[in-house]
């Protein structure tokens, strides 16, 4: 298991029409997100951060370059990338033990080991009491956990996360943030997450890509040599802070 | 300091609810019977015009007794569910196909549209050239008359579909079936029943239609036939039964909707 998660953007140009005319969201993107890395995208309103990631996910085919996992093109999209987004996306018709056995259902598993696994991510979200409850149920929060689990159950090479906790208030989301780096850490995968928080990309990742307005470019590729485990409090470290300037610079360039 | 005043009204305006509807919805129907039976005793009308409530209810006694009222609410029912059936075959794939094919959709729709505005009496000539009077002609009218609400319901609820379950879909690499089994279907539920509860009190309402352009049984034949011989309390009871059979209709997808829709509840 060397190279597994290893994903490859190489010069991704894409555009589409809209009712203002043609588009031209992105424009020679190209980065390698190594295995079991932490990544965060960052860039302003409409830089085609979504639609980067839609590509990446083998959603919506790039109007040229590639996109490449493990060294083989994607073309198509694969069960080796887990998908997040804003929302929780979960099917209200089902319970949460049934929304996060969803995606087992398309594999070969047997009916056992579906619930089995099912049971186990319920308990690593806590959330296992909530498990024949319905999403109406749910917090904000604890559907964003939920909408989480769902993707990484069956355990995806890469997880690509469209901005998560955009839809959840200032204090869920910085339990929800921490949340994740502490599922993460038990379930390594190469990440990919779309943020506007700075704050939140740096606490949270190895490294911060940061675009351009559109067309989308990458325009500084940051290092965030932090420590793990990491908190909150690390916010205030001098450390921190020199990155979020580094991060805040090249978003104002 | 307002909180209380405020939660003080909340819950006398649910009392008057209650009362409305448990207690002067009753009474409201009870005093208009009254006013009925007072309007008859008075003469002002001959009872050949309006008949007393109790006149009609003879009446019907006297046919239930015979075994003929039974029969006519037999053939009314059995059109009336033949053509919702034939409805339901059609409108959903129908439905569905004009939902997800943006083709589909822009050859087919002003057609369909087309066809729903017809008025069905305007071409109850042809239907009875074309398929005779007997229960053929009557299930295509309830057919016609109710296709529509159910196509639409499933246009709304199929396009209504989530966008981002179904890029997850994809990305569960689902095939179509299994995407409709469990995601098409399911999410357009909601809309599916509002719609089927159009179309099922639609569907007696459709087979009394087909009645009233020819027919030899059935509850509105028995209207037909109560004009021809000045029977209003035969026209007043077969009235009273459609109806009763419509609330019926409605009834039956209510239940089916509160099972089915389990999870709004929750």
């Amino acid at each position: 298991m060397t190279n597994n998660g290893s994903l490859v953007a190489s010069n991704i140009y894409h555009a589409y029409d809209a009712a203002a005319g043609r588009i031209q969201a992105l424009e020679n993107v190209s980065f390698s997100l190594g295995n079991e890395t932490f990544t965060c995208l960052v860039g302003p309103s409409g830089c085609g951060k979504s639609t980067l990631l839609r590509i990446l996910a083998g959603l919506v085919q790039p109007e040229s370059g590639s996109v490449s996992l493990n060294g083989s093109t994607l073309d198509s999209p694969r069960r080796k990338i887990g998908l997040v987004f804003q929302d929780a996306t979960l099917m209200p018709w089902r319970t949460v033990i049934q929304n996060i056995m969803l995606p087992l259902e398309f594999t070969g598993l047997s009916r056992q080991e579906q619930r089995r696994r099912a049971d186990s991510m319920l308990e690593l979200l806590g959330l296992s009491e909530f498990a024949n409850a319905y999403p109406s149920a749910l917090s904000g929060g604890m559907a964003q956990r939920l909408a989480i689990g769902r993707a990484l159950i069956y355990d995806p090479e890469v997880l690509l996360l469209d901005e998560p906790f955009g839809a959840l208030d200032a204090l869920t989301r910085e339990y929800v943030s921490e949340e994740l780096l502490r599922i993460w850490s038990q379930h390594k995968k190469t990440v990919l997450m779309v943020t506007h928080s700075i704050q939140e990309a740096i606490l949270l990742s190895d490294r911060v890509l940061v675009m351009s307005p559109r067309p989308g470019r990458i325009v500084k590729d940051v290092t965030i040599d932090l420590p793990r485990p990491r908190s909150l409090d690390d916010m205030l470290g001098t450390d921190f802070v020199r990155l979020e300037a580094q991060v805040r610079a090249a978003l104002r360039r | 300091m307002a909180v209380v005043p405020a939660t003080r009204s909340r819950i006398s305006q649910m009392n008057w609810f209650w009362v409305l509807r448990w207690f002067l919805a009753p009474i409201l129907g009870m005093g208009l019977l009254a006013l009925w039976i007072a309007v008859v005793e008075a003469e002002y009308y001959p009872r050949f015009i309006l008949p007393h409530p109790f006149d009609i209810f003879d009446r019907m006694q006297v046919l239930y007794e015979r075994g003929i009222l039974e029969r006519h609410v037999m053939v009314t029912l059995k059109e009336a569910l033949a053509g919702l059936a034939f409805s339901i075959v059609l409108a959903l794939p129908l439905g569905y196909i004009v939902a997800r094919s943006k083709w589909l959709s822009a050859l087919l729709l002003p057609y369909l549209v087309a066809i729903r505005a017809i008025p069905v009496v305007a071409i109850a000539a042809l239907i009875v050239i074309w398929l005779g009077t007997d229960i053929k002609s009557k299930i295509f009218v309830v057919t016609f008359i109710t296709w529509f609400p159910l196509m639409e319901a499933t246009v709304v609820g199929v396009q209504n579909v989530d966008s981002h379950l179904r890029d997850l879909m994809r990305a569960y690499q689902a095939n179509p079936l299994q995407i409709f089994w469990k995601l098409e279907l399911p999410a357009a539920m909601p809309n599916l029943m509002s719609g089927l509860k159009i179309s099922a009190t639609l569907a007696v309402v459709g087979a009394a239609v087909g009645e009233l352009i020819g027919a030899s049984q059935g509850l509105a034949y028995l209207i037909v036939f109560g004009r021809g011989t000045s029977d209003a309390p035969l026209v007043f009871g077969a009235v009273g039964i459609l109806t009763v059979l419509s609330l019926a209709f409605y009834g039956v997808v209510a239940a089916l909707e509160h099972f089915v829709l389990a999870w709004r509840r929750a």
